[in-house]
């Protein structure tokens, strides 16, 4: 894991409209995004992570302050940083195989190269057989899995998660983190992923960002260096659990105030 | 009063002189009103007829009361006649349902539908009188060799139950063609100039003075008059409600003692002379009640022959009329014996009814 | 016998009863009318299955058959025609708001007018058959419209972010996600659109048409008083109406199942 900035975010501000008042969602907000690196957000409910990832997709635009991928202003989405979402958003009307090389469709490979490049991510993610199902026929984790190689396979630089596993049952969920886990050691991609569990957060990153209320700003960035795979029982882990929360409590207890 | 006996005696006389006078003088006043109040005594006749049709001109002639000195020959024969439609009704299929509906006592119609609506609806009338034969034509915006090159084109007609229709597609059989190879249109007679002006008709066929309307100014040509596709046939006839004439044979033998005269006096008129007085008359109520130009009608009167007799040629071609009527299907096969007649014959010697006409004569 | 079987059985049941009571009071209101004007329920069907068998040709020289070839082609090819252009124009407002706010009031103008009163407008400018066309064309097109306007209005939008996220734009995005995606909104709107065009098969044939049609055979019958003809035309109407509408619902089902939305 090189120290390489992919993402550099510099006072990021965001303000939206809504029926005539102003919510700040992100208040000159600072954070690098190394390479090859898994980076947690959390912070309290509502406080802007959604937003700051939308950005980062280039689905919404910056408020103002600076954020630069690979030295370049983000002008808008593309799919060197494509994202996953909580709610799948699979397209209802292709079937598996079609999901996973909608990115693919606009590039110019051969029609084997393409089908090479499907098959190797049904495979990684668990799939086989299942290629021409549609994705009402799925369980969740299934569609989940889905949407991850769907983001994947037009190799991306970056990719976003947007609480992927916040519709999933416990065990689904567990499954799929260490699911996610072997993709991320497999394909060794940038990933950051947004979630409000602080456990998820202490068994996947690398580093977690710890986000303000809103408006939201960073308060803390910790390196996790337990090895993976890591176990959430540890005593190191709970330590690094409970300190994040204690924040996370106290930032909620701020904005209950301030409110 | 304190006169005692006499009182009473003289009170008597007073009462009695009183009452005489009273009763002569009242019964003198309703003598009088009796004798000069006709509208008391006048029956009233809905009359049904068609717009702007001058087969009907009889009608109008009847009701007219320049020509009558002061009354009209309706009157003259004691009827006070209303118009079941302010403005005429537009074809006669109309004003048959009109008189089954109950809102027509007396019908000017079409031999069409009088026989169309009876066999096929029950519509319970009778047929008293012929009103004219001929009168129609089909008329076309650009001349045409035959028939066949009116295919494809769109041809205009009061509809369906028509006298009008009929004539077509005799016509159209007549010529050997297919009535499936015709676009046909129903229009009411005074739209179809407009139409045809504004091309989205080709031809039509109408009654009288709407043939001429056209041709006096340059609308369309005559391709074929309705006497030259069947010669001296009926065109309209005088229907009533069977019912009604049960219920009042007086009125009905009056209204076609004004219809007989009134049809001597324009036959009269016409023979004439253009010069004549009565001819005079006779154009300004035709141009009256058509609102057509004096040049059309005289136009359209030259193609129109007006007579109210029921002879053996009206007969037959009544009979005619219904045996086609059947072959086209315009009235169902099996109607006749439906309507409780044994056959064509017995229909026609049933549903023409000359004891009216006789007596009116 | 499985649930739905018995359901749709007692469906069909419950409708048939619904109907035979319904031709019940026909009958008792005719027997008191007792008029030609209103012929019997079994004077009119005795025409109606005498009319299917015989298949002659009547006064305007057609044959049944042809009567009804005649309408339902009428009513597919202003249905076709306006399908082609409903869809394409409906998708475009929807997604380019600029192209919706410059016609929609255009649409809302016309929108309420109804195809009977184009009757006079049709006859000056068309001919056969494109009058009439026209007539079931203006009663298709807005149901189309409108309903895929809003089914593109409808989409999921993280449909159209993770499309985004994959790199698709533009044409693309149009083509590969908001067409697919509208589609089962489009088979509404095409199903109320047929339903509708069919209602008007008797106000379109009243522009003059050539060939025959339902509408006209009604309106030709009624004009000789032949009314359990026309009535017996009023019942293939429903009929046939009714057939279409099974047929489209079909369609409707099938596509929105490829569209996985069922």
């Amino acid at each position: 894991m090189g120290r390489n900035v992919l993402v550099s975010i510099q006072n990021l501000t965001k303000v939206f409209e809504k029926d005539d008042t102003e919510i700040t969602a992100l208040q000159r907000l600072t954070i690098d995004v190394f390479e090859g690196e898994l980076l947690c957000i959390v912070g309290p409910t509502g406080c802007g992570k959604t937003t700051l990832l939308r950005i980062l997709a280039g689905l919404e635009k910056p408020g103002s302050g600076t954020i630069r991928f690979e030295g370049q202003e983000i002008r808008g989405p593309a799919a060197e940083r494509s994202m996953v979402f909580q709610e799948f958003a699979l397209f209802p009307w292709r079937n598996v195989e079609k999901n996973i090389s909608f990115g693919l469709e606009n590039k110019s490979l051969t029609k084997e190269k393409k089908n090479e490049i499907v098959n190797g991510f049904v495979s990684l993610a668990n799939l086989k057989g299942f290629e021409h199902s549609h994705p009402r026929d799925l369980s969740s984790g299934m569609k989940q899995r889905v949407a991850i190689v769907r983001a994947l396979a037009t190799d991306p630089k970056l990719l976003l998660m947007d609480e992927p596993f916040g519709s999933l049952d416990a065990q689904t969920r567990n499954i799929m983190q260490k699911e996610l886990l072997k993709i991320w050691a497999e394909t060794g991609k940038t990933i950051v992923f947004v979630t409000h569990s602080v456990d998820e957060a202490v068994l996947l990153a690398c580093r977690i960002a710890i986000l303000t209320s809103r408006p939201a700003s960073l308060k803390r960035v910790l390196e996790v260096e337990i090895p993976h795979p890591r176990d959430i029982m540890s005593s190191e882990s709970i330590q690094i659990r409970t300190g994040i929360l204690k924040e996370l409590e106290a930032e909620v207890q701020k904005s209950l105030m301030t409110h | 009063m304190d006169d005692g006996g006499q009182m009473p005696q003289l009170k008597r006389v007073h009462a009695i002189v009183v009452a005489a006078l009273l009763i002569g003088i009242g019964g003198l006043v309703a003598f009088q009103l009796d004798w000069h109040a006709p509208k008391a005594t006048l029956a009233t006749v809905r009359v049904g007829w068609l717009t702007g049709d001058l087969h009907h001109l009889p009608y109008f002639v009847a009701r007219d009361r320049d020509i009558g000195h002061g009354r009209s020959f309706f009157e003259e024969y004691g009827l006070n006649v209303t118009d079941s439609s302010p403005v005429g009704y537009p074809n006669g299929p109309a004003e048959m349902d009109a008189i089954a509906a109950g809102d027509v006592d007396v019908g000017f119609v079409g031999l069409s539908p009088a026989i169309t609506k009876h066999l096929n609806a029950e519509v319970n009338t009778i047929v008293v009188a012929q009103v004219n034969s001929i009168g129609s034509a089909l008329v076309v915006r650009y001349p045409v060799t035959s028939l066949h090159d009116l295919r494809t084109k769109t041809i205009a007609t009061p509809g369906p139950g028509t006298v009008q229709y009929f004539l077509l597609l005799k016509l159209i059989e007549e010529e050997g063609e297919n009535v499936a190879d015709y676009v046909l249109i129903k229009l009411a007679p005074k739209d179809m100039r407009a139409s045809m002006e504004a091309n989205t008709i080709d031809a039509f066929v109408a009654w009288e003075p709407y043939c001429s309307d056209s041709v006096v100014d340059n609308i369309g040509v005559i391709y074929k008059n309705s006497s030259d596709i069947w010669p001296n046939h009926i065109c309209c006839v005088i229907v009533v409600h069977k019912t009604f004439a049960m219920d009042h044979p007086d009125v009905v033998i009056n209204f076609l003692k004004a219809h007989v005269k009134a049809t001597n006096w324009i036959n009269r008129a016409k023979d004439s002379g253009s010069s004549s007085e009565d001819y005079a008359s006779m154009i300004d109520i035709a141009v009256n009640f058509t609102g057509r130009s004096v040049a059309v009608i005289e136009q359209a009167l030259k193609n129109i022959e007006y007579g109210y007799e029921i002879d053996d040629g009206f007969m037959q071609c009544f009979t005619d009329f219904t045996y086609k009527l059947i072959q086209y299907e315009i009235v169902a096969y099996d109607r006749i014996e439906a309507s409780g007649y044994a056959n064509i014959y017995d229909f026609a010697s049933k549903y023409i009814d000359t004891s009216y006409l006789k007596k009116a004569k | 016998m499985r649930r739905e079987t018995r359901r749709g059985i007692i469906q069909v049941a419950i409708g048939t009863a619904a109907v035979l009571l319904l031709i019940l009071l026909w009958d008792l209101y005719a027997m008191q009318v007792d008029s030609p004007y209103l012929p019997r329920p079994q004077q009119v069907f005795a025409t109606l299955v005498s009319i299917l068998i015989h298949n002659d040709k009547d006064f305007s020289g057609f044959l049944i058959s042809q009567h009804i070839s005649a309408s339902v082609v009428r009513v597919l090819c202003g249905f076709g025609l306006a399908a082609i252009l409903a869809v394409p124009i409906g998708l475009l407002c929807g997604w380019l708001w600029y192209i919706e706010k410059a016609i929609s009031p255009i649409i809302e103008l016309i929108r309420p007018v109804p195809p009977l009163a184009w009757i006079p407008f049709a006859i000056y400018f068309f001919r056969d058959p494109l009058s009439s066309i026209f007539i079931v064309f203006l009663g298709v097109f807005f149901p189309i419209l409108l309903s895929t306007v809003a089914g593109v209005k409808s989409i999921d939008p993280l449909l159209i972010d993770a499309a985004r996220t994959l790199g698709t734009k533009g044409l693309d995005l149009f083509r590969k996600v908001i067409v697919p995606a509208s589609v089962p909104s489009i088979m509404t709107g095409l199903r109320i659109g047929l339903g509708i065009g069919w209602m008007c098969v008797v106000a379109a044939e009243l522009v003059g048409v050539k060939g025959g049609g339902l509408g006209i055979y009604i309106l030709s019958m009624s004009d000789v008083g032949r009314f359990e003809n026309v009535f017996a035309g009023m019942i293939l109407i429903g009929v046939l109406g009714f057939i279409i509408m099974l047929i489209m619902t079909q369609l409707e089902r099938r596509l929105s199942r490829w569209a996985g939305m069922y």
